[in-house]
């Protein structure tokens, strides 16, 4: 490869990752077709017919997106790389914020049924308004968490009719 | 003449104290159901059931029907603010409104949602004094074959809006085409990519998708600006009212979407979330200025909420004259009709006028009330933006995995919503559309079985899909929804070459 | 006059909501249903639909909670929610997690045997307490009403001519209950390889297709046509009970055993406890359903949702189910459904 081909702008790099991907995905789901089980009742393939239409797409939406990158990244100008760089710096920030609100959210869907409504959701939106507002507004954080808790309970299971899990023993 | 006469009885029954007092009730109570993600009509008139059951079925009718507009209404509010659609039908809201409120526009977006509402519910509610019978009689005309050409108009024109990359736009509905062929499908009974999870079988609701993708979408991509202290409050508020300039703008989109609305609502199964996407796309291929659409256009708003609401009233037909319903709300009401001792059908008209055009007589005053009740609503509404970001977000996400909670009371959502809402930020990050995602999420199951049943009942042969002319003309303008924006930009780079 | 009726109106309504808000802190009280035999039951109950807001269990829980009600043989708050997924199979799931409770009364039908027959759960009817059968609904086949099918026999004949000649809809999946239905009438009526027929399964819209044109036979529930066949839209070609059910034009629809198919189905809905209910809960339910069918208000009930009686006692409705299940096994052999 040409040393400009490896260069590329963070939109390039994006589609070209976001191509791979569904390269990789089409290849996947066509294989997970095939393992599908025949139909007893109509046509034995009928339920595999749309699934492969589909996998094939992918994989060929795919392709079409990396060629139309590679294209691009080969008539890249030099300049436009210049100022992407001083941005990996937050992109990191930001991924790492992401990943701890999802690891926040896996949290809170395994404590949801065993801790009861208020409790996990006092416990998850602490975490994630600590997240977004570091260790200085504790008592705007609490405040804020224990209130929609709380409320939000007390909307859903008293006047909506809509039940959310209670706390053990306590029966709240 | 005899169904004015009939409607003059029913607005004597409509204008009762009590009969006003309910549906404003049931209205204002819809409205804030709304508003929160993943409770929408149907939710808000199962959740009154209860408290319908000892008023009489007049009353209770009305009150259901108030929570029905009420919820439509309140579900394109958290849109237009948050980015948080409460139900699919208010997923086009998002499209223009959150925008317009980005761009500190909030006051008109939340007036000409209210506005375009008011006016689609009134024009609906006229053609359903009119036409209710023959259009209940249309719809039927509508089998698999149809609804399938349906589905793929809908899906090529939203999927061939995409203004930038069109592989992109694509590359979105099959991944949404994918979500939709999870579950059991019907026409086999054979399990598909649910992983062995008890929860995967009847599929993942597109709910779910749609408060991910758009709810948690939009906190993931925040983090940043929210530290560089870019994402604004809004301070200072207007009143909730719009421009004469904007009202031009809209006037012609809100009477073109209400018969369209009405008509896709009447459809069984079709509903809200077709009726506004379809009238979205429409008014973009017809404005002189498509490019403005998804930046904050004015009519790309006003156009699908005239749709939806006109669309909840045309739900109204298939089960006030056939007892089939319509819609997941429509079907709510009429179970609640049956406990009430109703029997829905081609001959409660007949047996029943008092209620049916009290109903219908309620659904014009339903509709004035909500939107004064509505303008002021509002006004107190908007200030949710001048909660600084750092506090309302994390709510969103609260509210968000609340809302998910209440659709199928399964933890299992959960993870279906951290899941898309990563996804939904990538694609944001590649530059992926999407709105192709969410529509292909919603019709992708309808439109693969009503093709297999349709390969069914023709014995195999594929002249079942141009066999009738609604056929042919659904096919045509699929044709014209790909084809038109293609043609438009070679003759534009045509023109910039010469 | 009026006005009285209005404040009497007002007043239920104040009333309603009342009890209802003492109900959910009585719910706080003992929620964890530390109840006894003496005192059952106290607190909340737990009533629970396992399908959809406006579904047919949803219809029947909900029905069955206002005419406790109503006869004040229940007077403790009966709370109503909806547990759906899976046909029914993600609720069965989460009543395994309340062993030996006495709160939560569920409803189900036909689809609990046949979610775990077609492999959806390893869950089924062994799985939960039976407390009593309630009510039955059949199956009822129609078409359009300048259909050249004028009776069932007519069906069987064209479908034993041509297998694929007639196009058959319903609302539930394939190997699901409108399929079955229609499967053991034609099994009966002698009709050669049943799993060649054609069956379309539609989201909830079949009645749509059958007026239109699109499917030729609507296989679907006798109370779900009542109307359309009423105002002559649609004609019933038969029913699967052994015996003529209702009143007016649902009266006028033969059995399918009138017409010479020596089979009926019952899609019973009964009430059931969670696994190891308590012996002293599942004997006041056994008495109050009993109370309650014999009363007016639950005559009214029935007669106003076309739902047919078929009460059966716990030890009754369990050999019932036992007989059902080897029945449906049976036929999702013969078609190949389960092997």
């Amino acid at each position: 490869m040409k040393q400009p081909s490896l260069q590329m702008t963070d939109a390039q790099r994006s589609s070209t990752i976001a191509a791979v991907f569904c390269i990789t995905l089409g290849v996947i789901y066509c294989i997970m077709t095939s393992l599908l089980p025949q139909a007893a009742v109509g046509m034995p393939n009928a339920p595999k017919v749309f699934p492969y239409a589909l996998g094939f797409s992918l994989t060929g939406l795919g392709i079409g997106l990396l060629i139309q990158q590679i294209l691009s990244i080969r008539q890249n100008s030099p300049k436009t790389e210049v100022k992407e760089k001083s941005e990996t710096v937050t992109v990191d920030y930001h991924t790492k914020q992401i990943l701890l609100t999802v690891a926040n959210g896996v949290l809170y869907a395994l404590l949801f049924k065993k801790l009861g409504y208020v409790l996990s959701t006092t416990l998850f939106l602490g975490l994630e308004l600590f997240l977004f507002n570091g260790k200085g507004k504790w008592k705007v954080v609490l405040a804020v968490s224990v209130i929609f808790s709380l409320f939000i309970y007390i909307l859903f299971n008293k006047l909506l009719g809509v039940y959310l899990p209670m706390m053990p023993v306590v029966g709240f | 003449m005899d169904s004015i006469l009939q409607l003059m009885h029913g607005f004597t029954v409509a204008l009762q104290p009590m009969n006003i007092m309910w549906v404003t009730i049931g209205g204002v109570l819809g409205t804030i159901i709304g508003m929160l993600p993943g409770l929408g009509p149907a939710t808000g008139v199962a959740v009154l059931l209860p408290l319908t059951f000892s008023m009489g079925p007049v009353a209770a009718l009305i009150t259901m029907g108030g929570v029905y507009y009420g919820a439509m209404y309140g579900g394109s509010r958290a849109s237009i603010l948050l980015n948080t659609p409460g139900d699919g039908a208010a997923v086009a809201a998002t499209f223009d409104g959150y925008p317009m409120t980005k761009q500190g526009r909030a006051e008109a977006a939340l007036a000409i949602s209210a506005i375009a509402s008011f006016i689609g519910g009134v024009i609906a509610t006229v053609f359903m004094v009119l036409v209710s019978v023959p259009v209940a009689r249309f719809a039927i005309k509508f089998g698999a074959a149809e609804y399938f050409q349906l589905y793929v108009f809908a899906l090529a024109a939203t999927a061939s809006m995409n203004k930038g990359n069109r592989v992109k736009g694509f590359i979105a509905m099959i991944i949404g085409l994918m979500i939709a062929t999870i579950g059991i499908d019907a026409q086999s009974g054979v399990k598909r990519f649910t992983f062995g999870i008890l929860e995967l079988q009847s599929g993942i609701d597109f709910l779910i998708v749609i408060i991910a993708i758009f709810a948690l979408g939009e906190v993931f991509k925040s983090f940043k600006n929210i530290r560089e202290g870019k994402a604004n409050i809004q301070k200072d508020f207007g009143k909730i009212w719009i421009s004469r300039k904007e009202w031009k703008r809209s006037v012609l989109p809100i009477l073109r979407s209400a018969p369209l609305g009405f008509f896709i609502g009447a459809l069984p199964g079709a509903g809200g979330t077709m009726a506004s996407l379809m009238s979205y796309n429409n008014e973009r291929q017809l404005s002189k200025h498509p490019e403005e659409f998804g930046e904050g256009a004015i009519e790309g708003l006003a156009a699908p909420e005239s749709a939806n609401n006109a669309a909840s009233v045309g739900a109204m037909i298939p089960m006030l004259t056939l007892g089939i319903p319509g819609s997941g709300t429509t079907a709510v009401m009429m179970g609640a009709l049956m406990i009430l001792g109703l029997k829905p059908g081609p001959l409660l008209f007949q047996q029943q006028p008092t209620i049916i055009w009290g109903l219908i007589a309620s659904m014009f005053l339903g509709n004035i009330i909500l939107a004064i009740v509505n303008i002021p609503l509002a006004g107190g509404l908007v200030r949710v933006l001048s909660v600084p970001p750092k506090i309302l977000y994390p709510i969103v996400l609260g509210l968000s995995f609340v809302g998910a909670y209440a659709i199928s009371y399964s933890v299992m959502d959960f993870y279906i919503l951290l899941i898309f809402g990563v996804l939904g930020y990538l694609m944001g990050k590649a530059k992926i559309p999407t709105s192709p995602l969410i529509l292909a999420v919603i019709v992708g199951n309808n439109m693969e079985q009503s093709f297999r049943r349709a390969f069914t009942i023709s014995d195999g042969t594929l002249g079942i899909f141009f066999s009738s002319p609604i056929c042919i003309v659904l096919f045509a303008l699929t044709i014209i929804s790909v084809g038109y924006p293609l043609v438009k930009s070679a003759i534009l780079a045509a023109k910039n070459q010469s | 006059m009026r006005r009285m009726r209005r404040m009497s109106r007002i007043m239920m309504i104040i009333a309603a909501a009342a009890i209802m808000l003492t109900a959910s802190t009585a719910v706080f009280a003992n929620g964890q249903g530390e109840a006894s035999a003496e005192n059952y039951p106290s607190g909340n109950l737990d009533f629970v639909a396992p399908g959809g807001a406006g579904g047919g269990w949803d219809l029947t829980i909900r029905t069955t909670a206002k005419a406790l009600k109503d006869t004040k043989l229940v007077n403790v708050p009966m709370p109503v929610r909806n547990n759906p997924g899976a046909g029914g199979s993600v609720h069965l799931a989460s009543l395994q997690e309340m062993k030996g409770e006495d709160r939560t009364i569920t409803v189900y039908s036909s689809p609990l045997l046949l979610t775990k027959l077609n492999g959806t759960t390893d869950l089924g009817h062994n799985d939960v307490t039976p407390l009593a059968c309630l009510i039955a609904d059949y199956a009822s086949f129609v078409v359009a009403a300048n259909s050249p099918y004028n009776s069932m026999a007519d069906i069987m004949n064209a479908l034993k001519n041509d297998i694929k000649s007639v196009k058959i809809g319903g609302n539930s999946s394939a190997g699901s209950m409108d399929h079955l239905q229609f499967l053991l009438m034609a099994k009966a009526a002698g009709v050669q390889n049943l799993n060649q027929i054609d069956y379309v399964s539609f989201d909830d819209s079949a009645v749509a297709q059958v007026l239109g044109g699109h499917i030729d036979l609507f296989s679907t529930g006798l109370s779900e046509i009542a109307s359309l066949v009423e105002s002559g839209d649609l004609k019933a070609l038969g029913q699967t009970a052994g015996h003529r059910v209702g009143t007016g034009v649902i009266a006028e629809i033969q059995t399918c055993k009138e017409q010479g198919i020596d089979a009926t189905f019952i899609n019973w809905r009964g009430i059931f406890g969670p696994p190891e209910m308590p012996e002293y809960a599942v004997t006041y339910w056994r008495n109050t359903l009993k109370e309650l069918v014999q009363t007016d208000e639950w005559a009214q009930a029935k007669t106003t949702n076309g739902w047919d009686d078929a009460y059966m006692d716990a030890p009754e409705f369990a050999e019932f189910l036992d007989q059902a299940n080897a029945d449906y096994e049976s036929i999702l052999k013969e078609i190949g459904m389960i092997k």
